[in-house]
């Protein structure tokens, strides 16, 4: 059986994860090591009036407690924003300050306000309790809509506004909302989320004082990067002096990318204390203190002509950044969000303002598609309830709005140019899987069950393979998205890939090590990956935006290029042939025209016993590096369509069928691909029943545990059926568009659109999320007292 | 064990979960009552604790091997496993017994290892996932994940691993309902679980139980 591309081989990675031997952060553990415990805030808005850490300091087995007193007093910064966009009016973003410990106020519930490092975890804990703090309590901002007229958060940001930005053609699309023959009208909440992945944020922090350089290893879905921010940026020492280790990483989804106070602080302090200190997240600090995602509300217009085509879209929206504003807190709701409006659809005027809003909660950033989810939900929300108010069947509607198979590469009116697709097919065997056409005889049977049935559908787009650096930049990105890898051959013909992505998940020692096998015709079990360590790979931006395989593995791919044009030169020269007649297929390099032919290995041998070797012209080894700029993004598309049946009794709503289309272009590892799309699917499910982050009115997170916060479990999903289109990605080598985020994108619309369809008999035209049985049930007794009425 | 030990340890087992899980509870208005009283939440925690004394040696028979540790009053099963006898491979995800990272078989029952106290376990046999196959010899649940890709991060693969060995065990034709209601205390965010149904399925056909 092939092990190249598109096999669906077996993951190298996991007999380690099986039998216990994973390596993550909180696994490690250091001779001389001491254990920090946070001191957080408890109150959502204060000023601090005194701390006193003498009671802590003195505490049994306490080795240090600091405060932001002492952070600032060496100078230490905080993390940065990587990614600013310019305001309506032209003012930049405002980019307050973000103290790794706090300085003088505190802002969310779980702000950091002194850190406690004792020679065991409860020592230090109990020390924590001793730690006394004055707050000069502030009016909490949790209400979004009334962010603006509430308390000043931060001095730098007037009216609790961060951004205020926006894209498209405002005076098109006004003129098509004002000359369309219908517009419909829909506020859609996007609910706040916590990205929970199964391993808590942890940090292991060290410091030698010999080499007078740091180690830090901890939870991140991007070392280079964390290296990079906490060395130049917040500690101002030699980039060199920093070493960060993401070794297993747990899962991340996004809330891993960001360098937060923890770890910076257990790096500082490393060195004060000169031990080794560890920090693992409980799950309520997680909940507390890791980057939420989503929470935004958007105001919908859409534009319908006579014949029901789209001719405008104006969307706009207030998000919420939360208390500090996180590294990529301001692309999310901007440039993965807004660009993304056109959808799959052919809109010729959109427009689109976005306010990004400081409340008194926890940051919020990237969570699973980034933006892209939001979009998705609007839009598709949106077309449904289009497709009722016009009578269509909202397969049909979203037919007739499709971008046509022959318009790619399409221009949208919100900066993107997508460069392959084709809709129908996706939607056409979406409807295939779920037995579309047979649905209402579905609803019939479940209604004499005194059941109601409903399907809805979504059809996304989404843009990823993040991103050209080119593009970024010129839209605010401070950092470049390009990625880089190395592939090392050994003498024997066994090859080391290093690269610049992270895998917590995703399974890249197995995909990579795929690309190699099928383009050097190695077996699978030579090929070895190294990622996640600064010290042993090049720089590179790390994993997210579903960009490892469509960045990370096309620069693996151009690096392979380089092994293999220098191995036809070494092949060249030992087949005394001009390189140019020399053919590389399936592993071995033949002379055209001839039966000399060397295997790959003899290749390798040779690289590095260069007996008889034109040193002139060619040096030994064999290793190649390469840096991949993509061109554009990717565009994966798909369709998911969902069946749920809702219990009027009591309002809880079942998945009972799911179909998933997807156009990925090429896929590497199938098995992989569809463990992504489950993955995600289950995400969205999520939000779309279960999940959502509460703040009370005091700025107190309610949902702090998984008490409070319901997780998807196995008992809350159906097993799905997942299928695929391939539009080949048209510039990148590998023709490979991404997959990671795609089912957490699509899938919450088509949730809620079934539920809407399921009690649509009841004359329910909305739902929000999450779609908690209360809500449903209330919404099923509201509408049978209106009926009564 | 006697039974004023039995007794004495199912106090202390009550005062942790109420200790630990206090703070989760507390709305806004508990903690001003708190406050009112000059107390804070982690003033009760401090009360409620019964000292942190050391409770001793105690033995346990990890994976066929026993470890003889000294262990706090307050020391859960999961910390021993974890910190004292090194076995990294039993996680903590949660803290509230919730996500099943920690789950372990004390005495041939699963366990979630972050809801019992070390010292509950003295002289039991405890098998972790070190203990149930290795690298070159599979256990068939273990190889059934692998071939049915039932795991990605691998961060919550061996606690739902060790629930997995126990519900086939208990019931040999699971259906995939049976199979999904049976890993309700088993939290994986990334597979969305359809692989993880499949690998059990596929488990209990390789353990022919």
């Amino acid at each position: 059986m092939s092990e190249g591309i598109g096999a669906s081989v077996l993951r190298k990675e996991d007999k380690k994860f099986l039998t216990g031997k994973g390596r993550y952060t909180d696994d490690i553990n250091r001779s001389g090591q001491t254990h920090a415990y946070f001191v957080r805030s408890d109150v959502a808005h204060a000023n601090i009036k005194s701390i006193d850490t003498k009671a802590a300091s003195a505490a049994s087995g306490v080795v240090a407690v600091y405060t932001g007193e002492d952070v600032a007093a060496d100078g230490i910064g905080g993390p940065i924003c990587g990614w600013v966009v310019p305001c309506r009016d032209g003012s930049p973003t405002k980019e307050p300050p973000h103290p790794i410990l706090a300085n003088g106020k505190v802002r969310y519930v779980g702000d950091h306000v002194a850190v406690v490092i004792a020679e065991t975890l409860a020592q230090a804990k109990s020390a924590a309790e001793l730690v006394e703090v004055e707050f000069e309590e502030l009016p909490a901002v949790v209400d979004l809509e009334s962010a603006s007229s509430s308390a000043e958060i931060h001095k730098e940001v007037p009216d609790n506004c961060y951004f205020d930005w926006e894209l498209g053609d405002e005076a098109s699309t006004d003129k098509a909302l004002e000359s369309a023959s219908r517009v419909v009208k829909l506020q859609v909440k996007n609910n706040r989320l916590v990205p929970n992945a199964m391993e808590p944020r942890a940090a292991l922090a060290e410091y030698d004082d010999v080499s007078e350089s740091y180690t830090l290893h901890t939870t991140s879905q991007n070392p280079q990067l964390t290296r990079l921010v906490i060395a130049a940026f917040m500690f101002q020492i030699p980039e060199s002096k920093l070493r960060v280790v993401a070794p297993d990483v747990g899962g991340g989804f996004g809330s891993k990318i960001y360098v937060y106070a923890e770890e910076a602080v257990c790096t500082w302090a490393s060195k004060k204390i000169n031990r080794p200190i560890k920090w693992t997240a409980d799950r309520t600090q997680a909940f507390l203190s890791d980057a939420h995602g989503r929470d935004h509300i958007n105001n919908v217009q859409l534009a319908l002509d006579d014949n029901n085509k789209i001719i405008g879209l104006r969307v706009d929206t207030i998000c919420n950044l939360g208390s500090y504003l996180s590294a990529f807190a301001v692309s999310v709701p901007t440039y993965l969000h807004g660009t993304l409006l056109s959808g799959v659809y052919d809109i010729p005027a959109i427009y689109t303002n976005v306010k990004g809003m400081a409340t008194t909660t926890a940051p919020v950033d990237a969570y699973r598609g980034a933006g892209r989810p939001e979009a998705t939900y609007l839009l598709e929300r949106t077309m449904d309830a289009a497709a009722r108010e016009v009578g269509m069947d909202p397969t049909e509607f979203r037919r007739l709005n499709f971008i046509p198979k022959d318009a790619f590469p399409y221009q949208t009116q919100v900066a993107l140019q997508y460069d392959t697709g084709d809709y129908e097919p996706q939607l056409d065997q979406a409807m295939e899987m779920i037995d579309y056409k047979n649905f209402e005889n579905r609803r019939s049977e479940a209604a004499k069950r005194g059941m109601y049935r409903g399907i809805g559908v979504s059809t996304y787009i989404e843009a990823c393979g993040i991103a050209p650096s080119a593009v970024a930049g010129a839209l605010g990105s401070r950092v470049g998205l390009y990625e880089s890898a190395s592939v090392r051959v050994d003498p024997t013909g066994t090859i080391t890939v290093f690269t610049g992505a992270h895998s917590h998940g995703q399974g890249h020692a197995t995909t990579f090590a795929q690309i190699v096998s099928e383009k050097l015709g190695v077996p699978l079990a030579n090929v070895d990956l190294i990622h996640g360590d600064s010290e042993k790979n090049s720089f590179g931006m790390g994993t997210y935006g579903s960009r490892s395989l469509a960045v990370g593995g096309a620069a693996l791919v151009k690096a392979l290029d380089k092994v293999i044009e220098k191995s036809k030169k070494i092949a060249a020269h030992l087949m005394e042939a001009s390189v140019e007649d020399v053919e590389f297929n399936e592993g071995k390099f033949a002379i055209a025209g001839t039966d000399k032919e060397k295997a790959f290995g003899e290749i390798a041998l040779a690289a590095y016993v260069p007996h008889n070797y034109p040193h002139e012209t060619l040096e030994p080894g064999l290793e190649e590096s390469a840096f991949y700029d993509p061109l554009n993004f990717t565009y994966p598309s798909g369709a998911h369509i969902a069946e749920v049946e809702v219990d009027p009794a009591t309002g809880v709503v079942e998945v009972v069928d799911w179909a998933a289309c997807d156009d990925f272009g090429n896929l590497i590892n199938p098995m992989i691909v569809e463990g992504q799309v489950h993955g995600g699917i289950a995400q969205g499910i999520g939000q779309a029943l279960l999940e959502n982050a509460h703040y009370d009115e005091n700025g107190q997170l309610l949902t702090a545990s998984y008490m409070d916060y319901c997780m998807p479990r196995a008992d809350d999903l159906p097993s799905f059926k997942v299928g695929y289109t391939n539009t080949p990605c048209t510039h990148n080598d590998l023709g490979v568009k991404g997959c990671g985020e795609a089912g957490a994108i699509a899938s919450p619309p088509a949730i809620i659109n079934a539920v809407i369809d399921a009690l649509s008999p009841l004359g329910i035209t909305d739902m929000s999320m999450p779609a908690t049985p209360l809500k449903v049930w209330k919404a099923i007794q509201d509408s049978q007292s209106v009926a009564a009425e | 064990m006697t039974l004023g030990q039995v007794l004495l340890y199912f106090m202390l087992y009550t005062y942790r979960l109420i200790t630990v899980n206090l703070s989760n509870f507390l709305t806004g208005i508990q903690k001003q009552y708190l406050q009112s009283l000059n107390r804070s939440s982690n003033d009760l925690r401090h009360e409620c604790s019964i000292g942190e004394g050391n409770m001793g040696e105690i033995s346990l028979n990890i994976n066929g091997k026993v470890q003889t540790h000294d262990v706090g009053d307050n020391t859960l099963l999961v910390d021993f496993i974890r910190e004292s006898a090194g076995l990294t491979g039993t996680h903590v995800g949660c803290d509230t017994s919730q996500c099943g990272a920690c789950v372990v078989h004390v005495d041939g029952v699963s366990v979630k290892s972050c809801a019992m106290l070390a010292a509950q376990a003295a002289g039991s046999d405890v098998i972790t996932i070190e203990g149930i196959g290795t690298s070159d010899s599979l256990h068939p649940m273990q190889e059934a994940f692998q071939e049915n890709h039932g795991l990605q991060c691998g961060f919550c693969t061996p606690g739902m691993v060790m629930s997995a060995i126990e519900l086939v065990s208990k019931n040999k034709n699971a259906s995939e309902k049976e199979i999904r209601d049976g890993l309700e205390g088993n939290i994986c965010r990334c597979t969305g679980y359809h692989n993880i149904v499949k690998s059990v399925k596929a488990g209990a056909e390789k353990m022919g139980v």
